[in-house]
């Protein structure tokens, strides 16, 4: 049966036999709802191949070093 | 006397329906990783006078293949190089694959990881000392894109605490996109064409699974990311146990059957993912293999892989065979080889691999040990774990069985049929691969119809993107998608079908059955109609023996399969009688419809491809064995929905990426 909170999750485990197993998981480490959204950024170029947190943070599309 | 016919679910459905109208620049159908990405970034490339809609089946909180968690991120290219990862995408599904699509994914991949862990994902590091750390203790090694090492279990794998990590990147994606914005609960179930422009996407439609609502959502350009298909297959677990598959049980393959119906040309669905996995409860053995260092043993208790006639088989497979990593389909190759020759079943050697790790443990790392291996069950597959507990299984005390399942369809695991898209207007990227729209632009992931995109699931010959090339990939497309509908800004979507017509054809299950129930006594019993849940069990029995499913090793013939075929058609031809009495049955209906084109599509590949490219996954008996000579090629097949004929074809494969 598992307990969700909001930084862990807790697990009892019950065996056929009566044995009983307790485990506790790390699920998060930010506060919940805090995830960054990025609301606010807005991309430049959309003939690029960028993501706009890419485009942001000057990233360069790779390309292939050799071709067939 | 009896008793009337009353329908068995709580919400039932009326003859008519309240209809609700929209209409948006960008629409998004799906709520899993791809869909998610997808909305995440659908807003950051918008005009402020465009919009943008997001529809899921389901809640996105909890929907999609990562619902319920996963223990590990399949792909993370973070040292490795992008051209190492097209290798290994194109050897593990045996050579034929869309290498602009995956080192395009490559380039990309990295970012979506770098904001899971950003957004609250606890992602394993690796301390000074070379031990794990996992939850918040890994935070203090820093961040994986400030140069921090996570725990690898394989090239490409990094070990997560991952039960909630599809709540996290839904969290972050319904706040970009925005509540007004997001549609749940409402199942999308076809797809139209424009009136004006009989190649052009113009909306979709569908209805909502809590209230009486048929929907009609008008668009300039759709993303149809809806997940693979599940229960196409009788699967093992039946009876008692059914409801238990690898896949999400509500993956019933709509993006195939959404893209499929309105003439999207589809690519290598031949294809097949057959997981070998813990036996009757699915669960993952990645973490056992890589991370725990378990063997397989036959069920002599010999280390079979490492058998002379383990090797000797692989060798008639190579250079996929014989490469260094054996691909996923020759693995199963492999357990079904042990088990044909009488020296099956397979076991998981839990316990000598735990006692080997121990060797060097405290008690305290023990202890941990043990949560770990638990925690790979309970984070993503928590059905195993009750499993275990049920048969008294202590992994350190006690071995498991492993067994490959029932054949799933999907494009982002280890399996490639999807659609065929158009790649990335790049200058090393061959033309052959580039989908040109009316202005002579390419719009990458773009379907062959005209502002109709895909991803994850749903894009073709380019598997292994996993959860987060998914999560990628949606949000690859969804950039085209805004730029496309920047560039089609006169384009006005309109549909021919009426309020009307969309109402009689999404509930015509609904109407079937009020016309009909009072007939009988027996509401699943009636001359005039038929309910979803008979349907379900007729797919799967046809499926099931005659077309390569688990009851012949996965096994068929030509004759097979033209018999399998003709079963289809009736079904698709019964499927008009389809009757449902609640919305329940209403999705079930729809799902059943677009589960048997689904594997009707599967199987016409599999009947067009001569020859076995992926033993383990299925084989054509008549035809065993590879043949490059006709075969090394793609396979592609194309509903005209006009004429409503099949047309299937080669198209050349290109290599871009060096040995």
């Amino acid at each position: 049966m598992p307990m969700l909170g909001t930084e862990d999750v807790m697990w009892t485990c019950k065996f056929r036999n009566g044995l009983i197993k307790r485990f506790k998981f790390p699920i998060r480490t930010t506060p919940e709802g805090g995830a960054n959204a990025y609301q606010d950024l807005k991309g430049k170029d959309l003939e690029s191949g960028l993501f706009a947190n890419q485009e942001a943070e000057g990233y360069k599309l790779p390309r292939p070093k050799a071709t067939v | 006397m009896a008793l009337p016919n009353k329908p068995k679910g709580e919400l039932k459905a009326v003859k008519d329906p309240a209809f609700e109208e929209r209409e948006v620049d960008v629409l998004i159908i799906g709520g899993g990783m791809a869909a998610c990405g997808a909305a995440f970034e659908v807003k950051k490339w918008l005009a402020p006078n465009q919009t943008c809609l997001i529809v899921d089946k389901a809640a996105m909180e909890r929907s999609g293949a990562v619902a319920q968690g996963l223990s590990a991120i399949n792909t993370y290219i973070g040292e490795n190089s992008t051209e190492d990862y097209v290798k290994m995408v194109r050897n593990d599904l045996m050579g034929i694959v869309r290498e602009d699509l995956i080192f395009d994914l490559g380039c990309h991949v990295d970012d979506s990881v770098n904001l899971f862990e950003e957004w609250g994902l606890p992602i394993w590091k690796k301390s000074a000392e070379g031990k794990t750390l996992d939850g918040k203790k890994g935070l203090a090694m820093g961040t994986l894109k400030k140069g921090a090492k996570p725990i690898r279990t394989g090239k490409w794998q990094i070990m997560i605490n991952g039960e909630s990590y599809k709540r996290i990147v839904a969290e972050a994606a319904k706040k970009a996109i925005g509540d007004t914005n997001i549609l749940e609960r409402v199942f999308i179930v076809e797809l139209a064409l424009d009136k004006n422009r009989p190649d052009h996407i113009a909306g979709a439609m569908g209805f909502s699974v809590r209230e009486n609502k048929v929907f009609l959502i008008k668009c300039k350009t759709a993303l149809i990311a809806c997940g693979g298909a599940v229960n196409i297959y009788q699967p093992r677990s039946v009876g008692e146990g059914k409801g238990r598959a690898w896949y999400p049980v509500w993956n019933s393959g709509s993006t195939y059957y959404l893209g499929m119906r309105v003439g999207a040309e589809l690519s290598m669905m031949e294809n097949r993912f057959t997981p070998a996995r813990f036996k009757d409860g699915y669960g993952p053995v990645g973490a056992w293999y890589l991370l725990f260092k378990a063997k397989g043993l036959n069920g002599l208790g010999e280390n079979y892989v490492a058998s002379e006639a383990a090797k000797k088989e692989l060798q008639r497979f190579a250079p996929y065979g014989t490469a260094a990593v054996t691909p996923t389909c020759l693995r199963n190759h492999l357990m079904l080889f042990e088990m044909k020759e009488g020296r099956g079943p397979i076991i998981m050697d839990t316990v000598s691999a735990l006692a080997e790790l121990g060797k060097t443990m405290d008690k305290k790392e023990l202890k941990h040990l043990e949560s770990e291996a638990w925690e790979d069950f309970l984070d993503m597959t928590c059905g195993q774990a009750n499993l275990w507990c049920a048969t008294n299984t202590e992994p350190e005390k006690k071995n498991s069985e492993i067994m490959p399942t029932e054949p799933y369809l999907l494009g982002s695991h280890s399996g490639c049929c999807g659609f065929w898209v158009s790649g990335p207007d790049y200058d090393w990227v061959p033309a052959e691969f580039k989908i040109k729209a009316d202005n002579g632009k390419v719009y990458n992931r773009m379907t062959t119809v005209k502002g109709l995109f895909t991803a994850g699931d749903g894009v073709g010959c380019s598997g292994h993107k996993f959860s987060s090339g998914s999560h990628a990939e949606g949000r690859i497309a969804v950039k085209q998608m805004a730029r496309y509908a920047k560039d089609h800004a006169d384009f006005k979507p309109e549909v021919a079908m009426s309020k009307q017509d969309i109402i009689n054809f999404v509930y015509k299950p609904v109407h079937t059955y009020l016309a009909n129930c009072a007939y009988t006594t027996a509401d699943d019993i009636n001359p005039n109609y038929l309910k979803p849940n008979g349907m379900m069990y007729r797919l799967m029995k046809a499926t099931h023996e005659y077309g390569a499913g688990t009851a012949t090793y996965y096994e068929t013939t030509s004759k097979n399969l033209e018999i399998v075929m003709e079963l289809l058609q009736w079904m698709r031809e019964d499927c008009e009688k389809l009757a449902a009495g609640d919305l329940h049955e209403l999705m079930r209906s729809w799902e059943i419809l677009h589960r048997i084109w689904t594997v009707e599509s599967h199987l016409r590949h599999i009947q067009f491809r001569k020859e076995t490219r992926y033993p383990g996954f299925y084989y054509q008996s008549d035809y065993p064995g590879q043949d490059d000579k006709n075969w090394f090629c793609f396979v592609n097949s194309k509903f005209d929905p006009k004429a409503k004929k099949w047309d299937i074809f080669k198209r050349d494969y290109i290599k871009i990426i060096p040995d």
